[in-house]
């Protein structure tokens, strides 16, 4: 329902001035923090010693690429960082919405502010701590196991097995992570027109019908905009949390990309690699954030951000 | 809600709600569990959600730290200028981002450039040459204005805007609104829960982030807390003759130590976020745009 | 250390180390060394940026102003200001690079890290220090470098084309790795302590036999899975006496008597003692789990009856095992291999960390003189609060009461002075072991005029627990520091050195190291573990060096030969 008075023409120019002012001063800080230091990508093309400088440094073009692409297990190292982004973006979107959607739906004040602030909690504790607990709570004579052999059942390998200690990952790091996807979910949920919720009610809907047809619709642009954004993360995969869990016995499933530069010891002064491989990562993500970006524009046109 | 009768549905969601809070509630009890034991006793890896012979040692130590006080102060300084300078600015560009091309020509253009700056990082040697040449090593503001912009909490509000039905906007419009007043009159006033979260979130990232600290300030009287308290290290000489020396130091192990430094990173958390869960109300106020 | 050895300095002619013998080096020749105290006629400043662990400073004082600072301002007109001070080494390695990078180091840095230092080197960023040590260098600092035979040896790690880039430290030897037992459980299994390792292997056995720990937990020997199981000098919880008897010197590199250096985890010596933890992996000697274990969890939890060590782990880790089971008691040995009398050691990495001015900074001589210091301030420190008397025979110029000043106060010791680089005699240990041998044996005389008051506590509670009065963990603490050094003095004649040396970082080790390393510990944790056996060892050999250990060897083979 478009309202084009006279007047709203007039107020339409003052308005995008408006805008314009309101967005120059974001601009200004990304620009300053983080436009002009991007210049420094380019150290990803050259031999860079920090001493010279980075425009004193050597220029060697595609060679750190070369280099990099050539390392032996690459491609298994590259796979198995997807394999594990992926898994972790997926639980990472649908369990906090489930547990927000449940939240809502709890009558007691109390308890859900009591729920939502408990959960945003294990969000604080680092990796560094997080790991030791887990290498202890998992280990073959750990908490875990010796609740599974109280039941009858064999010792399972968490930290020795590839594959179960990938699960183990993708596991723990949803935990630590769905209180604070939850905060979000839980806003876009509340956001919702309680008016909907009524008419819905009126229609003879149940609870799940509610929240099939009333909440999840009305979430998802939220939920959309967060898969999307996590799409920019897909190669990154956790270092800090697999760096401080894993072992020897499990690298060729639990090593990815992060760990294994730095585990050859590509970090520590080798900093044209280091760039090169955060400019691998960056390109693949704006690829893949700006395919979803026009697939849903051209098909669903509806724009993500 | 008035009385009601608790379905099996009903007892079937407090239970899974209950189970993971739970879940999320047992760490936490073994770091204070941790925190609050002795040395040895934690070493072993048995400290669960009890402490072992308890002792506030590692506390004790981690306050009586010369500069815990002062760090604490830097970091609470650091919270209020951020809110102060973050929000108007992330508030007001992603109302502006939430208009459509037709009303702010360069929309798009603005918000890709904020989505670029999301993926794509010059990486730390650039970025510290070039806060270093703008003269911010060891200046508080270092903690506040590059990162007074996070783009995901500023498309997150953007997202929320957008979904405003534009007959609020149009109708306060006719009535004479400009751009500033349709923001903060009609828009900010029902978009509290979103509000509410993205102001945790600045809360609790100015408050834990101990990286902008660590590099960009040298005095350590200087530091905000959480780069203060990653710096308080438990370093013992075994070596050492001296009995005053080792039983001193034996009585704080980095195992406990870390584990108060956790405990104390989550209070601010526990303060703020109840105190804003208030605003965590559900709906939009139509009643001005009906039918 | 022999007599006619070559002395760099100029002043000092008969080198020798303290706390005893001061007397051969009062006579050491003062007048020549230019007074390094002299105070500056004009103020000099000097910005340091550091590492180290946090400093309790007493109310009132930072890491810029304290009692040695002012001390140092008021005597030569110096005055310290620090440019950072990181007390994490990650840290530490990152603001330098940061500060590289930002085109101004500090005047003087203390690295952690060798590459930095090869970059600094290769950058020109960093002062040629060959003339200023020769003409500053306290007689106390030119005898301790000449204790490691001649500053071109004790700090080879840090010449560049002949010349002196850097100061480093001087980590002493006399702290190999020894064999800890859980006495209590021999002497409930009536057993007596291990003279051989296959003797200390059937004892392990026999632990684990009788689950000496209780609910099926009990570990023979228990390593540090992070470890890379041998090569580190004065650590706990790795494998080298085991190794090294049986000839292997794993993951270090020395002259098989050829001329040719190899890398021990390559030789055969090394796939026998392979075999040997194989049989004992079987055997359930070591954890199932050891490749993925909290070995420290499991010791202060009492699991395991074996520990491999130096002399002060008493203090820890073993304490802990002692603070949550009050009955366990730990005792030394030394093991040897049958038929051979010797205990195999190699001998210490000298510096692992370095001090380095930058280019340009009018005042290198600053480094020597604030060396000079940290030297006093650790050899008083170490000993015990020096009396007037030994001051003046040590030629000590920074008077006692600035020396002794935080002595006592916890956490804040000799670390506190600008820098706090490790600078000890290479017989530092054995001669306080020496000391405290002779310190006991006064107590006991009734002579305990020359001790001072912490000395006195530690010295009674010796006694104490040797008589059987104290029996508390920290007692036992001391005794078995006590009866760990006795032993290594009592058998020090047996004791053959390997000299072993230790490479400045190639280039393909900085490429391939790590890698390499980790499929070396892979490889050989898989062998322990029975997944591959014992004869894949020679393949591995082949892989490695196909993947750069040969390269690496050739570079190694090509440094060494060129000192």
């Amino acid at each position: 329902m478009k309202i084009w008075k006279g007047g709203a023409r007039v107020r339409n120019k003052k308005s995008e001035w408006a805008y314009r002012l309101m967005t120059l001063p974001g601009l200004l800080l990304l620009v300053l923090f983080c436009y002009v230091p991007m210049g420094g990508i380019i150290m990803a093309f050259e031999n860079y010693v920090p001493s010279r400088g980075i425009l004193g440094s050597e220029w060697v073009g595609l060679e750190n690429f070369r280099y990099l692409f050539s390392m032996p297990d690459v491609s298994q190292v590259i796979g198995n960082t997807v394999i594990i982004a992926v898994s972790k973006m997926v639980l990472g979107i649908a369990v906090p919405v489930a547990f927000a959607i449940l939240l809502n739906e709890v009558c007691s004040v109390g308890f859900r502010r009591v729920v939502q602030t408990i959960v945003y909690l294990p969000n604080f504790i680092s990796w560094v701590i997080l790991g030791t607990i887990f290498q202890q709570m998992f280990s073959a004579n750990g908490l875990v196991n010796t609740f599974v052999q109280s039941l009858g059942f064999e010792a399972i390998p968490f930290l020795s097995s590839g594959p179960i200690f990938r699960a183990l990952v993708i596991l723990t790091d949803c935990w630590k992570g769905f209180g604070f996807g939850t905060i979000v979910y839980l806003a876009a949920i509340l956001s919702i027109s309680p008016d909907l919720y009524e008419a819905a009610t009126i229609d003879g809907a149940n609870r799940f019908q509610r929240i099939l047809h009333v909440t999840l619709p009305g979430m998802l642009s939220t939920i959309v905009l967060m898969g999307t954004l996590s799409l920019g993360n897909v190669l990154n995969a956790g270092f800090d949390q697999i760096f401080n869990m894993y072992n020897i016995m499990v690298y060729d499933y639990a090593d990815i990309i992060d760990t294994y530069v730095y585990r050859i010891g590509l970090i520590s002064m080798q900093y044209s690699l280091s760039t090169a491989v955060n400019l691998f990562k960056s390109v693949v993500s704006c690829g893949l954030t700006a395919t979803a970006y026009i697939m849903a524009s051209k098909f669903a046109n509806y724009r993500i951000f | 809600m008035g009385k009601r009768r608790y379905s099996v549905v009903d007892i079937i969601i407090y239970a899974v709600l209950t189970l993971g809070t739970v879940l999320c509630l047992l760490p936490v009890l073994n770091m204070v569990a941790i925190s609050l034991s002795e040395t040895s006793a934690a070493a072993t890896g048995t400290v669960y959600l009890w402490p072992k012979k308890f002792t506030l040692a590692s506390y004790q130590k981690l306050l009586s730290e010369a500069n815990f006080f002062s760090s604490f102060m830097v970091s609470v300084k650091r919270v209020l200028a951020t809110l102060l300078v973050a929000m108007p600015i992330t508030i007001t560009m992603a109302y502006a981002l939430s208009k459509e091309k037709k009303y702010y020509r360069e929309r798009n253009v603005v918000m890709w450039l904020a989505v670029i700056t999301m993926m794509f990082n010059g990486g730390l040697i650039p970025t510290y040459i070039t806060i270093k040449n703008y003269g911010m090593i060891n200046n508080f503001w270092v903690l506040v204005i590059p990162g007074a912009l996070n783009v995901w909490n500023m498309i997150i509000m953007m997202n929320y805007f957008r979904s405003i039905p534009h007959e609020l906007e149009e109708a306060a419009m006719i009535d004479g609104a400009g751009a500033w007043r349709v923001l903060v009159r009609v828009f900010l006033p029902i978009s509290l829960p979103t509000l509410a979260t993205i102001t945790l979130f600045t809360v609790v990232n100015s408050w834990n982030d101990f990286f902008t600290g660590l590099v960009y300030i040298t005095k350590t009287a200087q530091y905000p807390l959480q780069t203060y308290i990653r710096s308080l290290t438990v370093k013992i000489d075994f070596t050492s003759m001296n009995p005053a020396q080792l039983i001193e130091r034996m009585k704080v192990s980095s195992i406990t130590f870390n584990a108060a430094k956790i405990v104390v990173s989550m209070i601010p958390v526990m303060i703020v976020y109840p105190f804003l869960q208030r605003y965590f109300v559900s709906g939009l106020v139509m009643g001005s745009v009906k039918g | 250390m022999a007599a006619g050895m070559l002395t760099s300095c100029a002043s000092s002619s008969a080198p020798t180390s303290t706390p005893s013998n001061t007397e051969a080096l009062s006579s050491a020749g003062t007048e020549d060394s230019a007074d390094w105290t002299t105070p500056y006629s004009e103020p000099v400043t000097v910005s340091i940026g550091r590492g180290g662990g946090t400093i309790a400073w007493p109310e009132g004082e930072d890491i810029e102003n304290n009692a040695f600072n002012t001390w140092i301002k008021d005597a030569m007109n110096i005055e310290v200001k620090s440019a950072f001070f990181l007390t994490d080494g990650n840290d530490l390695k990152q603001q330098i690079a940061l500060s590289i990078a930002g085109g101004d180091i500090p005047d003087i840095m203390i690295i952690n890290d060798p590459l930095q230092l090869q970059q600094l080197i290769n950058a020109g960023m960093i002062t040629d220090l060959t003339d200023v040590y020769e003409e500053y260098a306290s007689p106390l600092l030119c005898a301790m470098v000449d204790s490691y035979g001649g500053v071109e040896k004790a700090w080879s790690t840090a010449y560049s084309d002949g010349r002196l880039m850097a100061a480093a430290e001087l980590n002493p030897g006399f702290q190999y790795a020894m064999t800890w037992i859980r006495q209590d459980w021999l002497d409930k299994l009536d057993l007596e302590g291990p003279k051989t390792i296959d003797d200390l292997f059937a004892i392990c056995e026999r632990f684990v036999e009788e689950d000496m720990a209780g609910n099926g937990q009990t570990i023979g020997m228990e390593i540090d899975k992070d470890g890379n199981l041998a090569g580190t000098y004065n650590s706990v919880g790795q494998l080298d006496p085991i190794f090294n008897n049986l000839g292997s010197y794993c993951n270090l590199w020395y002259d098989d008597g050829t001329g040719n250096y190899v890398n021990g985890s390559l030789t055969q010596e090394t796939k026998t003692a392979l075999g040997k933890l194989a049989e004992l992996y079987q055997k359930g000697v070591l954890a199932k789990d050891f490749a993925t274990r909290d070995y420290q969890a499991s010791i202060a939890s009492g699991y395991c009856g074996v520990v491999f060590g130096a002399w002060w782990i008493p203090s820890w880790p073993l304490n802990q095992t002692v603070n949550n089971n009050p009955d366990a008691v730990w005792a030394p040995y030394l093991v040897r291999v049958a038929g051979d009398n010797d205990y195999h050691v190699y001998n210490q990495n000298r510096n692992t960390y370095w001090t380095v001015v930058r280019k340009d900074y009018e005042h290198p001589e600053v480094l020597i003189k604030l060396l000079n210091c940290s030297v006093e301030a650790q050899v008083s420190f170490d000993g015990k609060a020096l009396s007037d008397e030994e001051t003046a025979a040590l030629d000590l110029r920074v008077p006692n009461e600035v020396l002794n000043h935080y002595f006592g106060l916890a956490n804040i010791d000799w670390g506190a002075w600008p820098l706090n680089v490790t600078l000890r005699f290479e017989d530092q240990m054995l001669k306080i072991a020496q000391q405290q041998m002779q310190q006991v044996e006064d107590y006991q005389t009734g002579d305990t005029d020359s001790l001072t008051e912490t000395e006195l506590a530690n010295i009674s509670s010796i006694v104490s627990y040797m008589d059987g009065s104290d029996t508390s963990a920290r007692a036992q603490e001391y005794y078995m520091r006590y009866t760990a050094m006795k032993m290594m003095l009592d058998e020090n004649d047996t004791v053959k050195i390997k000299e072993v040396y230790y490479p400045v970082t190639t280039k393909t080790m900085e490429l391939k190291q790590a890698n390499l390393i980790a499929f070396r510990n892979e490889t050989f944790f898989k062998i322990i573990m029975g997944n591959e056996p014992l004869d894949y060892f020679d393949n591995f050999v082949e892989q490695y060096n196909a993947q750069g250990g040969a390269e690496i060897a050739a570079e190694v083979n090509a440094q060494a030969k060129s000192e």
